[in-house]
């Protein structure tokens, strides 16, 4: 696996797919801290209700650099699923993956390979938006009212291992749809169906009492978690995330392996 | 004589259609196998399974005697293939697509300056693969092929599309590799003409099922080396 390794590595780094979508991460951040910093008062001013909105702004104002963990795993995951479905789809469009199997790699080694190099390429999207978001952030927004660095740490770090999940379902999907299309739409629509899952468990997230079985799974699955991942700020919120990502991780490598390893390639 | 290739009852169904039926067959070592048979025959599907990349519906094959998943994954190490499309990276130079080959088999970049001269593309420099012809692109990816050393090789209509020019340089090439390296290959064309100057062996191929299988000699001996004379004389027969 790590000739494996080493070869879908050398074809990472000559795509410039990949820089554009690492420089689009470190774009987006200064964007936010652009608006936030320049466009607070105007928000407050035009909001039908002002006093909600400036008490939500508040919010943010005291976590102004752990908030953005939320935006990692949203805005940076959605760009690692497209750079996971584009790595993994092209393959197949101009037919390379064959090269592999025919050169005696087993299937097995060739979906782990391309997990490693889609976990890796989110990592790197991830890292370029939390640079670029603290190069910015810090200045505009100062370090907020209520922020610590191990609250930060923790939830970039959670932030960081919910794209992990995510690069591992875009990467089953891409091996599994067997085309660069099938792929994008696929991850695309699993990427808005879980935001859409995230706007309806933020709405209920009032009505929901800790601990509860509802709770629980909620915190446990993906939408639940990056819906935590905007309101919880304790280590024990981290330690699930934790370990969820590596029961999603494990659980979705295994199932897309054993398919993979059933799968009749063109 | 030693076999590279051999099948047994080697079927493949996709649903209620049979690509391959029960297709038994030996490629042996040092031969130029030409495989021949009209599209949608089962020869890219057999192909296709010795490649690894579909799995059969009955029946086995042995590559270099190896019929086990782990036997045949060191046995595939052994082997080069070209399967209908040459399978390259099209934004990447030759030498950038042979590098990142080298890396998949874990060899030498020191080896490429010599693959690609070999097939003739070592003057291509910066150009991308997207912009090579239909014949470059045909000796690249047999190049992709070639890196790894094999000592068998599975060509997929290797000259379909090509000009009169890349015919001959391809079979030239074939030539060479077979004669000076001991190359063993199966090839499937429908370049009959082309085929039987290359062919010292034969397999005949119809609706999935081997119909004959001979050496190039008795082809010679009963239609005076006419390939095309001899396919349809037997498709006529097997029809009757």
């Amino acid at each position: 696996m790590k000739n494996l390794i080493r070869a879908d590595f050398f074809r990472l780094f000559k795509d410039k797919i990949f820089y554009l979508l690492i420089g689009i991460a470190a774009l987006l951040p200064i964007a936010a801290n652009a608006l936030f910093y320049f466009g607070y008062d105007i928000m407050v001013a035009q909001s039908p209700d002002a006093e909600a909105l400036e008490k939500a702004l508040k919010f943010v104002k005291a976590f102004p650099l752990s908030l953005f963990a939320f935006e990692i795993s949203n805005s940076a995951g959605l760009l690692a699923v497209i750079a996971t479905a584009l790595h993994v789809g092209r393959e197949y469009m101009n037919g390379t993956i064959r090269n592999k199997i025919i050169a005696g790699h087993s299937r097995t080694a060739v979906y782990g390979s391309a997990f490693v190099v889609s976990a890796t390429s989110a990592l790197i999207i991830v890292t370029a938006f939390i640079v670029s978001m603290l190069a910015l952030g810090i200045p505009l927004q100062g370090w907020g009212a209520e922020e610590t660095l191990a609250v930060c740490l923790r939830q970039y770090a959670a932030g960081f291992l919910i794209t992990l999940a995510a690069a591992a379902a875009a990467n089953m999907s891409a091996i599994l749809s067997r085309g660069i299309i099938a792929s994008l739409l696929i991850n695309l629509g699993v990427v808005f169906g879980l935001t859409g899952t995230v706007s309806i468990i933020t709405m209920l997230w009032d009505s929901i009492s800790m601990p509860t079985v509802a709770g629980f799974f909620m915190k446990t699955l993906y939408a639940g978690q990056l819906a935590f991942i905007y309101d919880d700020f304790t280590a024990g919120f981290f330690l699930t995330t934790l370990s969820s990502t590596a029961v999603v991780v494990a659980g979705i490598n295994t199932i897309g392996n054993i398919v993979f390893n059933r799968l009749d390639l063109n | 004589m030693d076999t590279i290739l051999q099948t047994r009852r080697l079927t493949k169904t996709y649903g209620a259609v049979n690509a391959l039926d029960s297709v038994t067959m030996a490629v042996p070592k040092g031969s130029i196998y030409g495989f021949v048979g009209k599209n949608g025959s089962g020869k890219t599907t057999l192909m296709r399974i010795v490649a690894g990349l579909v799995f059969p519906s009955g029946g086995e094959f042995a590559l270099y005697g190896q019929t086990k998943k782990s036997g045949l994954l060191a046995a595939r190490k052994r082997m080069g293939a070209v399967i209908e499309t040459p399978a390259i990276f099209p934004n990447m130079t030759a030498r950038d697509n042979l590098k990142a080959q080298c890396r998949v088999i874990g060899c030498d970049d020191n080896k490429i300056g010599g693959i690609l001269k070999t097939v003739n593309l070592s003057g291509t420099g910066d150009k991308k693969a997207k912009n090579f012809s239909l014949g470059m692109k045909q000796r690249l990816g047999i190049a992709m092929a070639l890196i790894g050393e094999p000592d068998f090789l599975m060509l997929d209509e290797p000259i379909n599309g090509l000009d009169p020019e890349g015919i001959v340089e391809t079979r030239e090439l074939l030539l060479r590799l077979n004669k000076e390296r001991g190359v063993t290959i199966l090839i499937s064309s429908h370049i009959l003409s082309e085929l039987s100057r290359l062919a010292t062996h034969y397999g005949f191929i119809g609706e999935g099922r081997l119909i004959e299988e001979t050496a190039a000699s008795e082809v010679e001996k009963q239609a005076a080396g006419n390939l095309e004379e001899y396919f349809m004389n037997m498709i006529r027969s097997s029809v009757k």
